[in-house]
């Protein structure tokens, strides 16, 4: 009897103290849970979002990213399990060309007036198997223009979808020898100027490599 | 400290809620939060919506028309030509409509193989070609074209909160029909709006 009249006399703060310190560990698991989708999902299909690593001129960019592979096309051993990616490109050289060689399948078959081509040659490095499919290489401008980001649901103009794969290489895959040399053409606005190049895969992740100077 | 009797702490929910219903009845709703930002243009003249500039450079009308493959209209083809020059990247360019009189929508369509979207560049202005299957009734009252960036949601879905180019084409009721079902409009494929610089011409 006495207990009973105790607790009735506490007040609704000390009786409800437990509660209270669970409330904010309760919201915070909530609120990770329903931004699952928009960090892993929604966020990354807004285009290039989480820079993780930034080179100088003529330096190595360390790209890494996990990705979730749905399919396993290149190998069904990794079909719906996270796989993890990385790797080294450096950018050799940014040089304006006259002419393009666009694949069979692109729009453009030449440089549309008012606008300018410029090759980008890159050194890169990964381990030999790692899936490479998808890659992108843009260039920026000092406007901030993205050059070369085909976006959630676009192609290449110039039909150079997978630009970091080897000229020989008809697979997805990084080669042999670990370490491959590439060229790729990019189309910008007549006039302008690069300043960086973006490489990522399209996940959200993306590395920024300075120009070398001209 | 004295308890607040229960029929107490129940006026006060009721007094509550019937505060919550009572505001938001009278406070006006504001619906417009979610209405696009209209630019308006006409043909001919480039529009600037922010992420692009978009020129509707022509509109024809065809019974019949073919882009991969043939189509007759149910009531007429407008067919829309238009530019795209996109400003900071890439861009899907997918969200086009035409308001009639009464203020209904009606979607581009993919008969014959006419696009429905495609990709605009921010390196060189693209050449889209809109088709919409309307009734012939239609044209006399006048037509509006929206254009904007994103897919082609319902009622615009994918366009609230965002730039459209509002081109007003006007009654369309005396134009010409161009393409026929004998001779059916040929429809141009998505490209770059300067012809030199692809072989995709017609297809």
């Amino acid at each position: 009897m006495t207990t009973v009249i105790r607790t009735a006399r506490r007040g609704w703060w000390r009786r409800n103290v437990v509660w209270l310190l669970v409330l904010p560990l309760v919201v915070a698991l909530a609120a990770a849970a329903w931004s699952f989708r928009f960090v892993n999902i929604y966020r990354h299909s807004m285009g290039p979002v989480e820079r993780v690593d930034d080179a100088g001129p003529g330096e190595v960019a360390h790209f890494a990213e996990d990705y979730f592979d749905a399919l396993g096309l290149d190998d069904p051993a990794l079909a719906n399990t996270w796989v993890h990616r990385e790797v080294d490109v450096r950018v050799l050289g940014v040089e304006p060309v006259e002419q393009v060689r666009p694949a069979p399948t692109a729009d453009v078959t030449a440089i549309p007036q008012g606008a300018a081509a410029w090759r980008v040659d890159l050194e890169l490095a990964a381990e030999p198997g790692t899936d490479l499919l998808g890659c992108d290489v843009i260039l920026v401008t000092p406007d901030g223009t993205r050059y070369g980001d085909d976006g959630a649901f676009g192609s290449d103009p110039l039909g150079h979808d997978t630009p970091c794969l080897p000229a020989d290489d008809y697979e997805s895959v990084a080669p042999e020898a670990g370490t491959w040399k590439v060229s790729t053409v990019v189309l910008t606005r007549e006039g302008e100027t690069v300043e960086t190049i973006w490489f990522t895969f399209g996940g959200g992740r993306y590395v920024t490599l300075a120009a070398p100077a001209a | 400290m004295r308890r607040v009797p229960r029929w107490l702490k129940a006026i006060l929910v009721l007094a509550g809620l019937s505060a919550g219903t009572w505001l938001v009845t009278v406070v006006p709703q504001i619906a417009f939060v979610e209405d696009s930002f209209e630019v308006e243009g006409a043909v001919g003249e480039t529009v600037d919506v922010e992420y692009a500039e978009v020129t509707v450079t022509g509109v024809r009308l065809a019974e019949a028309l073919y882009a991969t493959s043939g189509a007759v209209a149910g009531g007429v083809f407008v067919v829309v030509d238009a530019e795209w020059h996109a400003r900071d990247g890439h861009l899907a360019i997918g969200g086009a409509e035409l308001v009639d009189a009464q203020d209904r929508s009606h979607q581009a369509t993919s008969r014959g193989g006419c696009p429905i979207g495609a990709g605009a560049d921010p390196a060189f202005p693209m050449r889209v070609t809109y088709c919409f299957d309307v009734s012939q009734d239609l044209l006399d009252d006048g037509l509006v074209l929206r254009l904007g960036r994103g897919g082609d949601g319902e009622e615009g879905s994918y366009q609230r909160r965002d730039a459209v180019a509002v081109v007003d084409l006007g009654p369309l009721g005396e134009a010409p029909v161009e393409g026929t079902a004998e001779k059916p409009m040929t429809i141009r494929l998505p490209g770059p709006a300067d012809p030199a610089a692809t072989q995709e011409g017609t297809a």
